[in-house]
């Protein structure tokens, strides 16, 4: 083996090894009720965010495939897929999915899904370190910044941190490879946590506790205090992580995978109870600079099969309903294939939220090929801030400003979910969005119109169509204005046949797309 | 002056490649390199080519100094070569320095002046006991042991510090090719380069234990925490760097300088190979500047945030300029990529090159403050008051930024002995995995510098877990340290490795290291009485005496439900209890401060 891996190695596996898995020696829990919340004053409502980070830069053009774009087969002779493989989730923008992400076209179809195109920030740093800390610090490229957006966040909703700790980790991470996500300003602010039962035993095994008396009144004796904080908190998370584990349930069966593993465990803590808001999950392996074509369909098989597990695993349990899943890779790759087979590393790439809330569809237009950047990568559409201030006000329910002072500055929001209704002061939605069709699948027997529902944040010109899977157009529904505010439109499917539509919304330099399947 | 590029290779390479696109490569160069989750093959073969033009100059000439070098017999401290007659002779004269900056032994016997009058910084009059020795070794030796402990009591406080201050020749190199320069690779076959890169990763891995070895066998003596003072404050990482002999080059810069003249260490580092290549200073050209050094020379090595301007910074980058390393182990100044024009920093006009800008910086006062409130926070604690950093800033200023006055001030203060202060002070990582094997006389069976033995694994943990792996900090500021050293996955990972060391083992690996609880409790006072083992082995782990209640726990520990006077070291299950006392002590958290 090559020893000099340890440099930069990762101690999932190391400590996975570390830990003799023991027969647990179970204490006097705590009041299991005390374990499940965050306190009466919980900040995130309940609402669970889980992130999966691709390590090593995902290669966005090969995930979210632009199939029809001559450049795209012409710069990629060996690795781009044809039409006929790809999975057509919007053949109307020749949008496509890689084949072995086929467990999640069904999510797409019920809305479930937002993809949001051509994601990144100015100058993007191409060093899967720096790259990788940025986005977890939620920072620019001249910024070194050494907290995590989440847990900043965090501290902000919760002002008492560190002085006082609530009775579940605010952020559970899976492996110890990023330090930044869970850092705060004010300390860490969650635990890292590869299996709760190793965890529960390595805390137990080594905590005394009595010292129920006073440390001196001296600074040595303030730090004393900290440590005892610190160390009592320590055991009651352990408690409760293993608490929740024990609880918990898997209803379904797993991908044998990295994130596969880990997306069971946290489905289990969700299922017992665990209050944890934040979780931080990841699987490896993305950095495809060789041999891309069979390590790229392994690794998203697995994460198109894990996530769906996870999702179903949820939705037999009710739990779906609060949960989150939001995927990020420290960079995408170069346009074009490289001479062994692989790509090297790029600049912007797609990022996929998952859950029931998601205002399903494409959010941008497939990457422009032609027009780069100085350095031949991709340009970006989106800002990455501006997802994760979408998240921090729709998922968790922040102000616009503790949004901009966790980003450090206001990136806006694309309306990606709609957990929370978004509604200025002035009544007026604060963006544009097309709404999901419900019902969905929906019964044409009824002779029920579809009702297209959109909200406009000022006054603008809306196109409005419907097309089929194959891309053709079937319906003309809107080309005129409305007025800020929310709208509906009714399309009565009385002459297409039942199957898969498209309905797509544009304004001047937005659109969005809803699925709506007709069922006879 | 007129600056003109030179023809030949240079110019040519600068034209084909552009400085950033070489940045990148060597980026990746890195991520590739370092990583076993990260396939190496991208473009390896041009990033060695980027690499392989960088270094191609002049490359014969540098080979045969560089044998000359060798040749001599010549030790290379940073950027200095001297014989080891020299070196030796530069020992003595700072020895003689330092001498010559101590008070008298009678000054602080006898509640004398200290070298600077101050109103905050009184010498300390009190009694110098156990209890005193071990806050001062605590903080000033990584992992003091038991016996140099009493030593110190029994000599005093003034030959304490002497001995604690006394300048130390420097340890061996981890290998020859810790001062080799990076070859030209030009004209290699893969089979060749391979070859050497594969070598260069073997040697990262010895770099990477190799301080660790230094520190767990050092004496009693303040240098390796100083030179880890200094590595955290002008904090670089072989992370970006990659080269191990550049990153040992600067170890042993900062290692010369630790108790030494921190302008001229300030110079040295700026123009430190491994210094350059991390904040870019290699890329850093007349007409295309690059700020990242100097940024940082005025936000995190002399001024701190808010005394300078950006105006400043670009000036300061105009006057770095073209100072470059070739070979990763030396560096100079390239006329061609230096801008001779007029600048203006902080003020001053002049046509400014390295040494101008450190005389410029360096003659603010902010300097002075700036350095002194880390070394406060280092050795005494996290809130110092601004008019004890003024007077300690004025100590530094006066004596010419000599560092040892002001640590001899700090050492033989009052201010430093107050009681407020045992256990204010987190420990480190390092405190952690290095500070208990050195402190449990186990300095003799760690060899962390080889593979093989698992000891070297455990470190290779320790140091993850805790986020504190030596020549590898985060980011250019060091590490963030205090209360962020502890969360609830360090905490109870320090416990369960320092533990290990008790057992000797952990999850059936053994560590061929384990203390020896008997050869330790023997050296304390009549270890036939309970009280003394508890004492004892809470003056080496703790910060500060335990309470009262801690206290109880730790004896009921010892004794098993027996009585005070039935304790005997004879007694067969003497060394397994006090195994049990020490694994307590260990996951208490009053073991994690100093």
């Amino acid at each position: 083996m090559k020893r000099r891996s340890f440099l930069r190695r990762t101690l999932e596996l190391s400590a996975a090894g570390l830990i003799v898995p023991a027969s647990l020696r179970r204490g006097d829990f705590l009041d299991p009720a005390r374990a499940y919340a965050l306190g009466p004053n919980d900040p995130f409502a309940g609402q669970i965010l889980v992130l999966i980070n691709l390590n090593g830069g995902n290669d966005g053009l090969n995930t979210v495939v632009p199939y029809n774009d001559p450049t795209y087969h012409a710069v990629r002779p060996t690795l781009a897929m044809d039409p006929g493989q790809v999975i057509q989730i919007e053949p109307g923008l020749g949008t496509g999915l890689h084949p072995q992400l086929q467990p999640l076209e069904s999510l797409y179809n019920q809305g479930k899904m937002a993809i949001v195109q051509g994601v990144g920030y100015p100058n993007m740093n191409l060093s899967h370190f720096r790259g990788t800390d940025i986005w977890f610090s939620g920072s620019s490229e001249d910024q070194v910044v050494q907290t995590g957006w989440l847990a900043r966040f965090l501290e902000h909703s919760f002002p008492e941190f560190p002085t006082q700790l609530p009775t579940s980790p605010f952020g559970l991470q899976q492996s110890l490879a990023h330090r930044i996500p869970l850092q705060g300003e004010r300390g860490v602010t969650g635990v890292v946590v590869d299996n709760p039962s190793s965890f529960y035993y390595l805390v137990n095994e080594n905590y005394i506790g009595d010292y129920d008396d006073n440390p001196p009144a001296t600074r040595g004796g303030e730090e004393l205090s900290f440590l005892r904080e610190i160390d009592s908190a320590s055991f009651e998370y352990a408690e409760a992580i293993q608490n929740a584990a024990d609880t918990g349930t898997n209803t379904v069966a797993y991908p044998q995978t990295n994130l596969g593993y880990q997306l069971e465990i946290v489905a289990k803590l969700i299922s017992g109870g665990l209050a944890t808001p934040i979780y931080l999950t990841a699987e490896y392996g993305f950095d495809t600079h060789a041999n891309q074509s069979t390590d790229h369909a392994n690794l998203m098989a697995s994460l198109a099969g894990s996530v769906q597990a996870f999702l179903t695993d949820l939705a037999n349990q009710g739990l779906a309903e609060k949960v989150l899943i939001l995927t990020q890779s420290e960079f995408g790759r170069r346009v074009e294939e490289n001479g062994g087979l692989g790509t090297d590393h790029g600049t912007a790439a797609p990022m996929f939220l998952l859950g029931e809330h998601v205002q399903g569809g494409v959010y941008g237009v497939n990457p422009d090929l032609i027009n780069l950047d100085q350095d031949e990568n991709l340009l970006i559409q989106h800002d990455y801030r501006t997802i994760y201030s979408s998240i921090l006000r729709q998922h968790f329910g922040a102000s616009s400003t503790v949004a901009q002072d966790v980003l450090f500055g206001d990136f806006g929001t694309m309306s990606l979910l709609d957990q929370v209704s978004a509604v200025e002061s002035n009544g007026l939605p604060v963006a544009n969005r097309l709404h999901r069709i419900t019902p969905n699948p929906m019964p044409m027997a009824t002779g029920d119109a579809v009702h297209v529902q959109f909200d406009l944040a000022r006054d603008e010109y809306v196109q409005m169509d419907v097309f089929d899977v194959r891309g053709r157009r079937v319906r003309e529904l809107s080309r005129r204005t409305y007025a800020a505010g929310s709208h509906r439109i009714d399309w009565q499917p009385n002459d297409v046949a039942s199957g898969t539509y498209v309905i797509r919304m544009s304004t001047r330099g937005w659109q969005q797309s809803v699925k709506a399947v007709l069922v006879p | 002056m007129k600056t003109t590029r030179p023809n030949g290779r240079w110019g040519s390479l600068a034209r084909e490649v552009r400085p950033m696109a070489v940045l990148s490569s060597l980026t990746l160069l890195l991520a590739s390199s370092v990583s076993s989750s990260f396939a190496e093959t991208e473009s390896a073969d041009n990033q060695r080519r980027d690499r392989a033009l960088i270094f191609k100059q002049t490359y014969e000439e540098r080979v045969a100094a560089w044998q000359a070098d060798r040749a001599d017999d010549v030790f290379r401290l940073g950027p200095e070569q001297m014989t080891r007659a020299e070196l030796e002779q530069r020992l003595e004269e700072q020895a003689l320095h330092a001498n010559r900056v101590q008070p008298n032994e009678a000054d602080v016997d006898h509640g004398g002046s200290s070298p600077v009058t101050t109103t905050t910084w009184a010498p300390y009059t009190g009694t110098f006991g156990t209890e005193e020795a071990a806050h001062l070794l605590r903080r000033t030796v990584v992992g003091a042991t038991y016996q140099e402990i009493e030593d110190a009591a029994a000599q005093g406080l003034a030959a304490t510090v002497a001995q604690l201050l006394a300048p130390q020749f420097p340890p061996a190199a981890p290998g020859a090719w810790a001062t080799e320069p990076i070859p030209d690779m030009t004209g290699w076959t893969q089979e060749e380069m391979d070859a050497y890169y594969q070598a260069l990763g073997e040697h990262i891995d010895v770099l990477m234990g190799w301080w660790p070895d230094v520190i767990v066998d050092s004496g009693p003596n303040i240098t390796e925490s100083m030179t880890h003072f200094w590595h955290d404050h002008f904090a670089t990482s072989i992370e970006k760097v990659y080269y191990p002999q550049s990153m040992y080059t600067q170890n042993a810069l900062l290692r010369q300088y630790a108790l030494g003249n921190v302008k001229d260490m300030a110079l040295a580092v700026s123009l430190d190979p491994a210094m350059l290549l991390w904040l870019d200073n290699q890329w850093n050209w007349v007409g295309q500047i690059n700020e990242n050094f100097a940024r940082e020379l005025l936000e995190l090595f002399t001024l701190g945030v808010g005394n300078y301007t950006q105006e400043d910074i670009v000036e300061t980058a105009r006057a770095f300029t073209g100072y470059l390393t070739y070979d990763g182990v030396t560096s100079q100044l390239e006329p061609w990529a230096h801008d001779y024009g007029t600048k203006t920093i902080l003020g001053q006009t002049g046509e400014w090159f390295a040494e101008d800008v450190i005389d410029i910086v360096f003659a603010e006062d902010q300097c002075a403050r700036f350095l002194c409130t880390k070394l406060y926070k280092w050795y005494v604690d996290e809130y110092p008051d601004p008019q004890r950093v003024e007077e300690l800033a004025t100590i530094l200023r006066n004596n010419n930024y000599e560092i040892l006055p002001v640590l001899q001030t700090i050492f033989t203060s009052e201010h430093f002995f107050d009681p407020e202060f045992r256990g204010s002070v987190i420990s480190d990582g390092v405190d952690h995995y290095l500070g208990r094997v050195r402190a449990f006389e186990l300095g003799a069976d760690a060899n962390f510098a080889t593979y093989g033995a698992f000891q070297r694994d455990w470190m290779d943990w320790s140091t993850w877990i805790y986020g504190h792996r030596l020549f590898e900090p985060p980011n250019v500021a060091g590490w963030p340290g205090y209360r962020t050293w502890i969360n609830s996955y360090t905490l109870p990972w320090r416990k369960e490795l320092d533990v290990s060391l008790v057992d000797g083992e952990i999850y059936g690996n053994p560590l061929d290291m384990q203390l020896d609880v008997m050869a330790i409790a023997n050296q304390f006072p009549n270890p036939n009485n309970p009280y003394n083992i508890v004492d004892g082995f809470a003056l080496v782990l703790f910060g500060m005496p335990p309470t009262e209640l801690v206290w109880n726990r730790m004896l009921d520990e010892l004794l098993q439900g027996g009585e005070p006077w039935e304790w005997d070291m004879n007694d067969p299950s003497a060394e397994a209890r006090m195994q049990g006392l020490v694994r307590l002590a260990l996951r208490l958290p009053d073991a994690q401060a100093k």
